[in-house]
Protein backbone atom coordinates (compact mmCIF):
# COMPACT_ATOMS: atom_id res chain seq x y z
CA UNK A 1 0.00 0.00 0.00
CA UNK A 2 1.80 3.10 -1.19
CA UNK A 3 -0.58 5.79 0.09
CA UNK A 4 -3.92 6.43 1.68
CA UNK A 5 -6.38 8.36 -0.53
CA UNK A 6 -9.12 10.66 0.57
CA UNK A 7 -12.39 9.45 -0.92
CA UNK A 8 -12.75 12.55 -3.08
CA UNK A 9 -9.14 12.27 -4.24
CA UNK A 10 -9.65 8.71 -5.39
CA UNK A 11 -12.95 9.59 -7.01
CA UNK A 12 -11.31 12.47 -8.86
CA UNK A 13 -8.52 10.17 -10.05
CA UNK A 14 -11.00 7.56 -11.23
CA UNK A 15 -13.02 10.26 -12.93
CA UNK A 16 -9.95 11.55 -14.75
CA UNK A 17 -9.06 8.04 -15.91
CA UNK A 18 -12.55 7.06 -16.96
CA UNK A 19 -13.54 10.28 -18.70
CA UNK A 20 -10.15 10.57 -20.35
CA UNK A 21 -10.21 7.02 -21.61
CA UNK A 22 -13.83 6.96 -22.86
CA UNK A 23 -14.50 10.50 -24.08
CA UNK A 24 -17.19 9.27 -26.41
CA UNK A 25 -18.74 5.81 -26.75
CA UNK A 26 -21.47 3.96 -28.50
CA UNK A 27 -23.31 1.44 -26.30
CA UNK A 28 -26.00 -1.05 -27.16
CA UNK A 29 -28.38 -2.42 -24.53
CA UNK A 30 -31.93 -2.75 -23.25
CA UNK A 31 -33.68 0.00 -21.30
CA UNK A 32 -34.56 -0.85 -17.68
CA UNK A 33 -35.56 1.13 -14.62
CA UNK A 34 -36.85 3.97 -16.80
CA UNK A 35 -37.78 7.09 -14.88
CA UNK A 36 -39.02 10.34 -16.40
CA UNK A 37 -39.42 13.02 -13.68
CA UNK A 38 -40.93 16.41 -14.39
CA UNK A 39 -37.50 17.97 -14.83
CA UNK A 40 -37.55 16.46 -18.33
CA UNK A 41 -34.34 14.48 -17.79
CA UNK A 42 -34.66 10.76 -18.46
CA UNK A 43 -32.95 8.26 -16.16
CA UNK A 44 -32.60 4.57 -16.94
CA UNK A 45 -30.20 1.62 -17.02
CA UNK A 46 -28.85 -0.12 -20.06
CA UNK A 47 -28.65 -3.87 -19.61
CA UNK A 48 -27.55 -6.95 -21.41
CA UNK A 49 -27.41 -10.54 -20.13
CA UNK A 50 -24.63 -9.96 -17.62
CA UNK A 51 -24.25 -6.27 -16.90
CA UNK A 52 -26.03 -3.04 -16.35
CA UNK A 53 -24.97 0.58 -16.93
CA UNK A 54 -26.61 3.63 -15.35
CA UNK A 55 -27.53 6.26 -17.91
CA UNK A 56 -28.99 9.73 -18.00
CA UNK A 57 -30.42 11.62 -20.96
CA UNK A 58 -30.52 15.29 -20.03
CA UNK A 59 -33.28 17.41 -21.39
CA UNK A 60 -30.85 19.64 -23.25
CA UNK A 61 -29.62 16.69 -25.30
CA UNK A 62 -33.08 15.48 -26.30
CA UNK A 63 -34.75 16.48 -29.55
CA UNK A 64 -38.45 16.87 -29.87
CA UNK A 65 -38.47 15.71 -33.41
CA UNK A 66 -35.92 15.15 -36.15
CA UNK A 67 -36.56 16.87 -39.45
CA UNK A 68 -33.17 15.96 -40.95
CA UNK A 69 -30.60 13.28 -40.65
CA UNK A 70 -28.04 14.63 -38.16
CA UNK A 71 -25.30 12.61 -39.83
CA UNK A 72 -25.74 13.59 -43.46
CA UNK A 73 -27.91 16.67 -43.14
CA UNK A 74 -30.42 14.98 -45.44
CA UNK A 75 -33.91 16.36 -44.86
CA UNK A 76 -36.60 13.76 -44.25
CA UNK A 77 -39.10 14.07 -47.10
CA UNK A 78 -41.93 12.65 -45.03
CA UNK A 79 -41.68 15.36 -42.35
CA UNK A 80 -40.17 15.36 -38.88
CA UNK A 81 -39.87 12.03 -37.15
CA UNK A 82 -40.82 11.80 -33.49
CA UNK A 83 -37.78 11.48 -31.31
CA UNK A 84 -37.20 8.56 -29.03
CA UNK A 85 -37.21 10.89 -26.00
CA UNK A 86 -40.81 11.82 -26.73
CA UNK A 87 -41.78 8.17 -27.06
CA UNK A 88 -40.04 7.22 -23.79
CA UNK A 89 -41.80 9.98 -21.92
CA UNK A 90 -45.18 9.18 -23.40
CA UNK A 91 -45.13 5.42 -23.24
CA UNK A 92 -43.31 5.26 -19.88
CA UNK A 93 -41.81 2.21 -18.31
CA UNK A 94 -44.70 0.07 -19.42
CA UNK A 95 -43.96 -0.42 -23.07
CA UNK A 96 -40.53 1.19 -23.37
CA UNK A 97 -39.00 -1.08 -20.73
CA UNK A 98 -36.87 -3.68 -22.43
CA UNK A 99 -36.56 -1.62 -25.59
CA UNK A 100 -33.24 -2.30 -27.27
CA UNK A 101 -31.36 0.91 -28.12
CA UNK A 102 -28.02 2.21 -29.20
CA UNK A 103 -26.81 5.21 -27.22
CA UNK A 104 -23.98 7.61 -28.02
CA UNK A 105 -22.45 9.75 -25.31
CA UNK A 106 -19.74 10.24 -22.75
CA UNK A 107 -18.97 8.29 -19.62
CA UNK A 108 -19.11 10.40 -16.48
CA UNK A 109 -18.48 9.82 -12.80
CA UNK A 110 -21.11 11.02 -10.34
CA UNK A 111 -19.00 11.71 -7.22
CA UNK A 112 -21.81 11.94 -4.57
CA UNK A 113 -22.73 8.33 -5.20
CA UNK A 114 -19.37 7.11 -6.37
CA UNK A 115 -21.04 5.72 -9.46
CA UNK A 116 -20.34 6.10 -13.10
CA UNK A 117 -22.97 6.67 -15.72
CA UNK A 118 -23.44 7.18 -19.41
CA UNK A 119 -24.43 10.75 -20.30
CA UNK A 120 -26.48 10.11 -23.42
CA UNK A 121 -26.43 12.55 -26.30
CA UNK A 122 -28.03 10.51 -29.01
CA UNK A 123 -30.31 7.50 -28.73
CA UNK A 124 -31.73 5.35 -31.42
CA UNK A 125 -33.60 2.12 -31.52
CA UNK A 126 -31.13 -0.65 -31.99
CA UNK A 127 -33.23 -2.04 -34.76
CA UNK A 128 -32.21 0.92 -36.84
CA UNK A 129 -28.88 2.03 -35.31
CA UNK A 130 -29.04 4.50 -38.15
CA UNK A 131 -26.74 7.21 -36.88
CA UNK A 132 -24.03 4.86 -35.73
CA UNK A 133 -24.20 2.72 -38.82
CA UNK A 134 -24.10 5.77 -41.10
CA UNK A 135 -21.19 7.26 -39.20
CA UNK A 136 -19.18 4.05 -39.28
CA UNK A 137 -20.07 3.46 -42.93
CA UNK A 138 -19.01 6.93 -43.99
CA UNK A 139 -15.86 6.69 -41.91
CA UNK A 140 -14.96 3.38 -43.53
CA UNK A 141 -15.71 4.74 -46.98
CA UNK A 142 -13.62 7.88 -46.49
CA UNK A 143 -10.81 5.81 -45.01
CA UNK A 144 -10.89 3.53 -48.06
CA UNK A 145 -10.69 6.58 -50.32
CA UNK A 146 -7.58 7.68 -48.46
CA UNK A 147 -9.17 10.73 -46.86
CA UNK A 148 -7.37 10.11 -43.59
CA UNK A 149 -3.97 9.15 -45.01
CA UNK A 150 -1.17 10.71 -42.99
CA UNK A 151 0.90 11.07 -46.19
CA UNK A 152 -1.48 13.64 -47.66
CA UNK A 153 -1.41 15.87 -44.58
CA UNK A 154 0.19 19.21 -45.37
CA UNK A 155 2.06 21.23 -42.76
CA UNK A 156 0.83 24.64 -41.61
CA UNK A 157 2.39 27.46 -43.65
CA UNK A 158 4.20 30.59 -42.59
CA UNK A 159 7.39 29.55 -40.82
CA UNK A 160 8.47 31.23 -37.63
CA UNK A 161 6.20 34.26 -37.80
CA UNK A 162 3.11 32.27 -38.80
CA UNK A 163 0.91 32.71 -41.89
CA UNK A 164 -0.08 36.20 -43.03
CA UNK A 165 -3.27 35.36 -44.97
CA UNK A 166 -5.77 33.22 -43.11
CA UNK A 167 -9.33 32.28 -44.11
CA UNK A 168 -11.59 31.40 -41.20
CA UNK A 169 -14.78 29.46 -41.86
CA UNK A 170 -17.15 29.74 -38.95
CA UNK A 171 -20.19 31.52 -37.59
CA UNK A 172 -19.40 35.26 -37.33
CA UNK A 173 -21.44 35.48 -34.13
CA UNK A 174 -20.25 32.33 -32.39
CA UNK A 175 -17.93 31.84 -29.44
CA UNK A 176 -15.44 30.13 -31.74
CA UNK A 177 -14.42 33.24 -33.73
CA UNK A 178 -14.34 35.23 -30.51
CA UNK A 179 -11.96 32.78 -28.83
CA UNK A 180 -9.89 32.47 -31.99
CA UNK A 181 -9.41 36.25 -32.43
CA UNK A 182 -8.72 36.79 -28.73
CA UNK A 183 -5.89 34.27 -28.77
CA UNK A 184 -4.66 35.46 -32.18
CA UNK A 185 -4.46 39.05 -30.86
CA UNK A 186 -1.20 38.48 -29.00
CA UNK A 187 0.35 36.16 -31.53
CA UNK A 188 2.10 36.35 -34.89
CA UNK A 189 2.77 39.49 -36.91
CA UNK A 190 0.34 41.61 -38.92
CA UNK A 191 -1.77 38.92 -40.56
CA UNK A 192 -4.90 39.39 -42.60
CA UNK A 193 -7.79 37.28 -41.40
CA UNK A 194 -10.76 36.82 -43.70
CA UNK A 195 -13.91 35.38 -42.16
CA UNK A 196 -16.16 33.32 -44.44
CA UNK A 197 -19.44 33.36 -42.50
CA UNK A 198 -21.48 30.20 -42.37
CA UNK A 199 -23.98 28.31 -40.28
CA UNK A 200 -22.23 25.70 -38.18
CA UNK A 201 -25.22 23.65 -37.09
CA UNK A 202 -28.67 22.84 -38.33
CA UNK A 203 -30.11 21.78 -41.65
CA UNK A 204 -28.23 23.97 -44.06
CA UNK A 205 -24.93 23.88 -42.23
CA UNK A 206 -23.11 21.09 -44.11
CA UNK A 207 -23.84 22.61 -47.53
CA UNK A 208 -22.90 26.11 -46.41
CA UNK A 209 -19.68 24.98 -44.80
CA UNK A 210 -18.75 23.03 -47.93
CA UNK A 211 -19.48 26.06 -50.14
CA UNK A 212 -17.39 28.35 -47.94
CA UNK A 213 -14.53 25.84 -48.09
CA UNK A 214 -14.69 25.71 -51.88
CA UNK A 215 -14.84 29.50 -52.06
CA UNK A 216 -11.82 30.00 -49.80
CA UNK A 217 -9.91 27.28 -51.65
CA UNK A 218 -10.62 28.62 -55.16
CA UNK A 219 -10.03 32.25 -54.15
CA UNK A 220 -6.39 31.27 -53.86
CA UNK A 221 -5.83 34.15 -51.47
CA UNK A 222 -5.46 32.31 -48.20
CA UNK A 223 -2.36 30.37 -47.15
CA UNK A 224 -4.41 28.28 -44.78
CA UNK A 225 -8.11 27.64 -44.11
CA UNK A 226 -9.26 27.45 -40.51
CA UNK A 227 -12.52 25.61 -39.86
CA UNK A 228 -13.74 26.20 -36.32
CA UNK A 229 -16.80 25.72 -34.18
CA UNK A 230 -17.31 26.02 -30.44
CA UNK A 231 -18.29 23.17 -28.15
CA UNK A 232 -21.74 21.67 -28.23
CA UNK A 233 -23.62 18.45 -28.06
CA UNK A 234 -22.85 15.63 -30.44
CA UNK A 235 -25.91 16.69 -32.46
CA UNK A 236 -24.63 20.27 -32.67
CA UNK A 237 -21.33 19.09 -34.11
CA UNK A 238 -22.95 16.67 -36.53
CA UNK A 239 -22.46 18.89 -39.58
CA UNK A 240 -18.75 18.17 -39.20
CA UNK A 241 -19.46 14.47 -39.60
CA UNK A 242 -21.17 15.03 -42.92
CA UNK A 243 -20.00 13.76 -46.27
CA UNK A 244 -20.25 17.20 -47.87
CA UNK A 245 -17.92 18.90 -45.41
CA UNK A 246 -15.49 15.96 -45.37
CA UNK A 247 -15.30 16.06 -49.18
CA UNK A 248 -14.80 19.83 -49.27
CA UNK A 249 -11.99 19.58 -46.73
CA UNK A 250 -10.42 16.78 -48.73
CA UNK A 251 -10.64 18.78 -51.97
CA UNK A 252 -9.18 21.99 -50.55
CA UNK A 253 -6.09 23.20 -52.38
CA UNK A 254 -5.01 25.00 -49.24
CA UNK A 255 -4.09 23.24 -45.99
CA UNK A 256 -7.08 23.01 -43.66
CA UNK A 257 -6.77 23.42 -39.89
CA UNK A 258 -9.84 22.21 -38.02
CA UNK A 259 -10.82 23.01 -34.47
CA UNK A 260 -14.26 21.67 -33.70
CA UNK A 261 -15.88 21.50 -30.26
CA UNK A 262 -13.96 20.51 -27.18
CA UNK A 263 -10.82 18.44 -26.89
CA UNK A 264 -12.69 15.15 -26.68
CA UNK A 265 -14.74 15.74 -29.82
CA UNK A 266 -13.24 14.16 -32.89
CA UNK A 267 -15.33 14.52 -36.03
CA UNK A 268 -14.78 13.14 -39.51
CA UNK A 269 -13.79 16.68 -40.54
CA UNK A 270 -11.03 16.63 -37.94
CA UNK A 271 -9.78 13.35 -39.35
CA UNK A 272 -9.72 14.64 -42.93
CA UNK A 273 -8.17 18.02 -42.08
CA UNK A 274 -4.44 18.50 -42.57
CA UNK A 275 -3.98 19.54 -38.98
CA UNK A 276 -6.41 19.07 -36.10
CA UNK A 277 -6.63 21.58 -33.27
CA UNK A 278 -8.44 20.56 -30.10
CA UNK A 279 -10.40 23.82 -29.88
CA UNK A 280 -10.73 27.14 -31.77
CA UNK A 281 -8.30 28.77 -29.31
CA UNK A 282 -5.86 25.97 -29.90
CA UNK A 283 -6.14 26.58 -33.65
CA UNK A 284 -4.89 30.15 -33.15
CA UNK A 285 -2.06 28.83 -31.00
CA UNK A 286 -1.03 26.36 -33.67
CA UNK A 287 -1.01 29.02 -36.39
CA UNK A 288 1.06 31.75 -34.78
CA UNK A 289 3.78 31.88 -32.15
CA UNK A 290 3.34 34.30 -29.28
CA UNK A 291 4.54 37.79 -30.12
CA UNK A 292 6.47 37.81 -26.83
CA UNK A 293 8.34 34.75 -28.04
CA UNK A 294 9.24 36.47 -31.31
CA UNK A 295 10.42 39.52 -29.35
CA UNK A 296 12.58 37.29 -27.19
CA UNK A 297 14.04 35.63 -30.27
CA UNK A 298 14.81 39.07 -31.67
CA UNK A 299 16.43 40.11 -28.37
CA UNK A 300 18.64 37.06 -28.50
CA UNK A 301 19.69 37.77 -32.07
CA UNK A 302 20.42 41.42 -31.22
CA UNK A 303 22.60 40.32 -28.33
CA UNK A 304 24.39 37.83 -30.57
CA UNK A 305 24.94 40.56 -33.15
CA UNK A 306 26.36 43.14 -30.73
CA UNK A 307 28.43 40.47 -28.99
CA UNK A 308 29.86 39.29 -32.31
CA UNK A 309 30.62 42.88 -33.31
CA UNK A 310 32.38 43.61 -30.00
CA UNK A 311 34.46 40.46 -30.29
CA UNK A 312 35.33 41.28 -33.88
CA UNK A 313 36.55 44.73 -32.77
CA UNK A 314 38.65 43.14 -30.02
CA UNK A 315 40.11 40.72 -32.54
CA UNK A 316 41.05 43.58 -34.87
CA UNK A 317 42.56 45.51 -31.97
CA UNK A 318 44.72 42.64 -30.78
CA UNK A 319 45.79 42.02 -34.36
CA UNK A 320 46.92 45.65 -34.56
CA UNK A 321 48.82 45.49 -31.26
CA UNK A 322 50.53 42.33 -32.46
CA UNK A 323 51.63 43.98 -35.70
CA UNK A 324 52.91 47.01 -33.83
CA UNK A 325 54.99 44.78 -31.63
CA UNK A 326 56.51 43.04 -34.64
CA UNK A 327 57.22 46.38 -36.30
CA UNK A 328 58.97 47.67 -33.23
CA UNK A 329 61.15 44.57 -33.12
CA UNK A 330 62.14 45.03 -36.75
CA UNK A 331 63.18 48.74 -36.46
CA UNK A 332 67.02 49.34 -37.06
CA UNK A 333 67.58 51.24 -33.81
CA UNK A 334 65.91 48.42 -31.95
CA UNK A 335 68.19 46.04 -33.76
CA UNK A 336 71.33 47.95 -32.69
CA UNK A 337 70.08 48.08 -29.16
CA UNK A 338 69.39 44.44 -29.25
CA UNK A 339 72.86 43.64 -30.63
CA UNK A 340 74.52 45.87 -28.02
CA UNK A 341 72.65 44.15 -25.37
CA UNK A 342 73.54 40.75 -26.78
CA UNK A 343 77.20 41.78 -26.92
CA UNK A 344 77.17 42.96 -23.36
CA UNK A 345 75.63 39.80 -22.11
CA UNK A 346 78.10 37.74 -24.13
CA UNK A 347 80.99 39.60 -22.59
CA UNK A 348 79.62 39.16 -19.18
CA UNK A 349 79.16 35.52 -19.77
CA UNK A 350 82.69 35.18 -21.08
CA UNK A 351 84.35 36.88 -18.10
CA UNK A 352 82.16 34.94 -15.76
CA UNK A 353 83.28 31.76 -17.46
CA UNK A 354 86.95 32.67 -17.27
CA UNK A 355 86.70 33.59 -13.64
CA UNK A 356 84.96 30.41 -12.88
CA UNK A 357 87.64 28.41 -14.68
CA UNK A 358 90.46 30.11 -12.78
CA UNK A 359 88.80 29.49 -9.53
CA UNK A 360 88.31 25.88 -10.39
CA UNK A 361 92.02 25.46 -11.24
CA UNK A 362 93.17 27.14 -8.05
CA UNK A 363 90.85 25.04 -6.05
CA UNK A 364 92.32 21.94 -7.72
CA UNK A 365 95.86 23.07 -6.93
CA UNK A 366 95.08 23.72 -3.31
CA UNK A 367 93.56 20.34 -3.02
CA UNK A 368 96.62 18.71 -4.57
CA UNK A 369 98.96 20.63 -2.27
CA UNK A 370 96.94 19.70 0.74
CA UNK A 371 97.13 16.10 -0.33
CA UNK A 372 100.91 16.29 -0.93
CA UNK A 373 102.07 17.97 2.32
CA UNK A 374 101.62 15.10 4.78
CA UNK A 375 103.05 12.71 2.22
CA UNK A 376 106.40 14.64 2.08
CA UNK A 377 106.68 14.87 5.83
CA UNK A 378 106.17 11.17 6.24
CA UNK A 379 108.83 10.44 3.64
CA UNK A 380 111.37 12.67 5.34
CA UNK A 381 110.67 11.21 8.75
CA UNK A 382 111.12 7.64 7.55
CA UNK A 383 114.46 8.55 5.90
CA UNK A 384 115.68 10.21 9.05
CA UNK A 385 114.79 7.09 11.00
CA UNK A 386 117.03 5.10 8.73
CA UNK A 387 119.88 7.55 9.21
CA UNK A 388 119.44 7.42 12.99
CA UNK A 389 119.59 3.65 12.98
CA UNK A 390 122.70 3.65 10.80
CA UNK A 391 124.23 6.18 13.15
CA UNK A 392 123.67 3.91 16.11
CA UNK A 393 125.10 0.95 14.29
CA UNK A 394 128.06 3.05 13.18
CA UNK A 395 128.63 4.24 16.74
CA UNK A 396 128.76 0.59 17.91
CA UNK A 397 131.48 -0.11 15.40
CA UNK A 398 133.79 2.76 16.55
CA UNK A 399 137.18 1.06 17.44
CA UNK A 400 138.00 3.63 20.04
CA UNK A 401 134.95 2.88 22.20
CA UNK A 402 136.38 -0.27 23.92
CA UNK A 403 139.52 1.76 24.83
CA UNK A 404 137.38 3.71 27.32
CA UNK A 405 136.61 0.48 29.08
CA UNK A 406 140.34 -0.28 29.47
CA UNK A 407 141.08 -2.14 26.26
CA UNK A 408 144.13 -1.26 24.13
CA UNK A 409 145.31 -2.15 20.66
CA UNK A 410 148.74 -2.40 19.14
CA UNK A 411 149.78 -0.78 15.94
CA UNK A 412 152.68 -2.07 13.91
CA UNK A 413 155.39 0.19 12.62
CA UNK A 414 153.77 0.27 9.26
CA UNK A 415 150.59 1.61 10.86
CA UNK A 416 148.65 -1.68 10.60
CA UNK A 417 146.89 -3.17 13.56
CA UNK A 418 148.55 -6.13 15.27
CA UNK A 419 146.13 -9.04 15.17
CA UNK A 420 148.32 -11.87 16.53
CA UNK A 421 151.77 -12.71 17.82
CA UNK A 422 152.90 -14.54 14.74
CA UNK A 423 155.65 -12.81 12.85
CA UNK A 424 156.79 -10.78 15.79
CA UNK A 425 160.48 -10.66 16.33
CA UNK A 426 162.31 -9.50 19.46
CA UNK A 427 163.40 -5.93 19.33
CA UNK A 428 160.55 -4.98 17.07
CA UNK A 429 159.08 -1.62 17.84
CA UNK A 430 155.37 -1.27 18.28
CA UNK A 431 152.95 1.39 19.45
CA UNK A 432 150.50 0.61 22.25
CA UNK A 433 147.38 2.66 21.75
CA UNK A 434 145.49 3.59 24.97
CA UNK A 435 142.46 5.73 25.34
CA UNK A 436 144.40 8.84 26.05
CA UNK A 437 147.44 8.29 23.76
CA UNK A 438 150.17 6.04 22.37
CA UNK A 439 153.01 4.47 24.24
CA UNK A 440 156.00 3.04 22.25
CA UNK A 441 156.88 -0.50 23.26
CA UNK A 442 159.60 -3.03 22.26
CA UNK A 443 159.14 -6.75 21.84
CA UNK A 444 161.62 -8.37 24.27
CA UNK A 445 161.07 -11.97 23.56
CA UNK A 446 158.78 -14.55 22.10
CA UNK A 447 157.40 -17.74 23.60
CA UNK B 1 31.71 38.24 -55.20
CA UNK B 2 29.77 41.30 -56.43
CA UNK B 3 26.96 38.92 -57.37
CA UNK B 4 26.70 37.82 -53.76
CA UNK B 5 26.44 41.45 -52.68
CA UNK B 6 23.42 41.85 -54.92
CA UNK B 7 21.68 38.96 -53.26
CA UNK B 8 22.43 40.30 -49.83
CA UNK B 9 21.13 43.81 -50.27
CA UNK B 10 17.50 43.69 -51.37
CA UNK B 11 15.60 46.27 -49.39
CA UNK B 12 15.27 45.19 -45.81
CA UNK B 13 11.53 45.74 -45.80
CA UNK B 14 10.87 43.36 -48.68
CA UNK B 15 11.64 40.27 -46.68
CA UNK B 16 9.39 38.28 -44.45
CA UNK B 17 9.99 38.46 -40.74
CA UNK B 18 11.30 34.92 -40.91
CA UNK B 19 13.83 35.85 -43.59
CA UNK B 20 14.89 38.90 -41.63
CA UNK B 21 15.55 36.83 -38.52
CA UNK B 22 17.45 34.25 -40.56
CA UNK B 23 19.59 36.98 -42.15
CA UNK B 24 20.23 38.49 -38.72
CA UNK B 25 21.44 35.14 -37.46
CA UNK B 26 23.61 34.69 -40.53
CA UNK B 27 25.20 38.13 -40.01
CA UNK B 28 25.95 37.39 -36.36
CA UNK B 29 27.53 34.09 -37.42
CA UNK B 30 29.70 35.76 -40.09
CA UNK B 31 30.89 38.41 -37.65
CA UNK B 32 31.64 35.74 -35.09
CA UNK B 33 33.74 33.73 -37.56
CA UNK B 34 36.34 36.52 -37.49
CA UNK B 35 37.34 35.97 -41.12
CA UNK B 36 36.18 39.40 -42.21
CA UNK B 37 38.07 42.64 -42.64
CA UNK B 38 37.14 45.48 -40.34
CA UNK B 39 35.41 47.30 -43.18
CA UNK B 40 33.30 44.33 -44.19
CA UNK B 41 32.42 43.74 -40.57
CA UNK B 42 31.29 47.33 -40.22
CA UNK B 43 29.07 47.04 -43.31
CA UNK B 44 27.61 43.79 -42.03
CA UNK B 45 27.01 45.18 -38.57
CA UNK B 46 25.22 48.17 -40.10
CA UNK B 47 22.95 45.85 -42.05
CA UNK B 48 22.27 43.80 -38.94
CA UNK B 49 21.42 46.86 -36.88
CA UNK B 50 19.01 48.09 -39.59
CA UNK B 51 17.41 44.65 -39.80
CA UNK B 52 16.91 44.33 -36.08
CA UNK B 53 15.35 47.81 -35.92
CA UNK B 54 12.99 46.91 -38.73
CA UNK B 55 12.01 43.67 -36.98
CA UNK B 56 11.41 45.51 -33.71
CA UNK B 57 9.13 48.04 -35.41
CA UNK B 58 7.32 45.25 -37.17
CA UNK B 59 6.68 43.44 -33.88
CA UNK B 60 5.57 46.55 -32.08
CA UNK B 61 3.16 47.54 -34.80
CA UNK B 62 1.81 44.06 -35.43
CA UNK B 63 -2.00 44.03 -35.66
CA UNK B 64 -4.19 41.54 -37.45
CA UNK B 65 -6.74 42.98 -39.82
CA UNK B 66 -10.00 41.07 -39.74
CA UNK B 67 -12.47 41.24 -42.61
CA UNK B 68 -15.78 39.60 -43.30
CA UNK B 69 -16.19 37.97 -46.69
CA UNK B 70 -19.40 38.16 -48.64
CA UNK B 71 -20.54 37.93 -52.25
CA UNK B 72 -20.60 41.73 -52.37
CA UNK B 73 -17.05 42.06 -51.15
CA UNK B 74 -15.04 42.46 -48.00
CA UNK B 75 -16.23 44.50 -45.06
CA UNK B 76 -14.51 45.26 -41.81
CA UNK B 77 -15.33 42.71 -39.17
CA UNK B 78 -16.38 44.37 -35.94
CA UNK B 79 -15.84 42.32 -32.81
CA UNK B 80 -19.09 43.96 -31.63
CA UNK B 81 -20.81 41.47 -33.89
CA UNK B 82 -20.09 38.96 -31.17
CA UNK B 83 -22.38 40.64 -28.71
CA UNK B 84 -25.44 40.25 -30.91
Amino acid sequence: MSRVYQVSELTAAIRGLLEGHFPFVWVRGQIFNLSCPSSGHIYFSLKDEDSSLAAVWFKGNQQDGESFDPLTGEVFEDGPRPSLAQRLREEGAGSAGGLEVVCAGRLGVYPPRGSYQLVVEIMQEAGKGRLQIEFEKLKAELAAKGYFDPQRKRPLPGGRGGPSRVAVITSPSGAAIHDFLRIAGSRGLSAQIRIYPTLVQGEGAPAMIATALEQASTDGWAEVIVLIRGGGSLEDLWAFNSREVSQAVFASRVPVLSGVGHEVDVTLTDMVADVRAATPSHAAQLLWPERRELAQRLDELELALSGAWRRQLLRCESLLTGQEKILRLLAPSARLERHAYELQTAEERLSRAIRARQEALLRGLDLAAAAFAPLGERLIRSRMDVVDKLDLRLAGLDPHLPLRRGYAFVKKADGGILRGSGGLVPGERLDLCLVDGQVPVVVIERD
Amino acid sequence: MPKKKEVETPTVENRTFEEQLARLQEIAGQLESGDLSLEDSLTLYGEGARLSRACRVRLEQARHTVQLYSEEGLTEFKPLDLEE
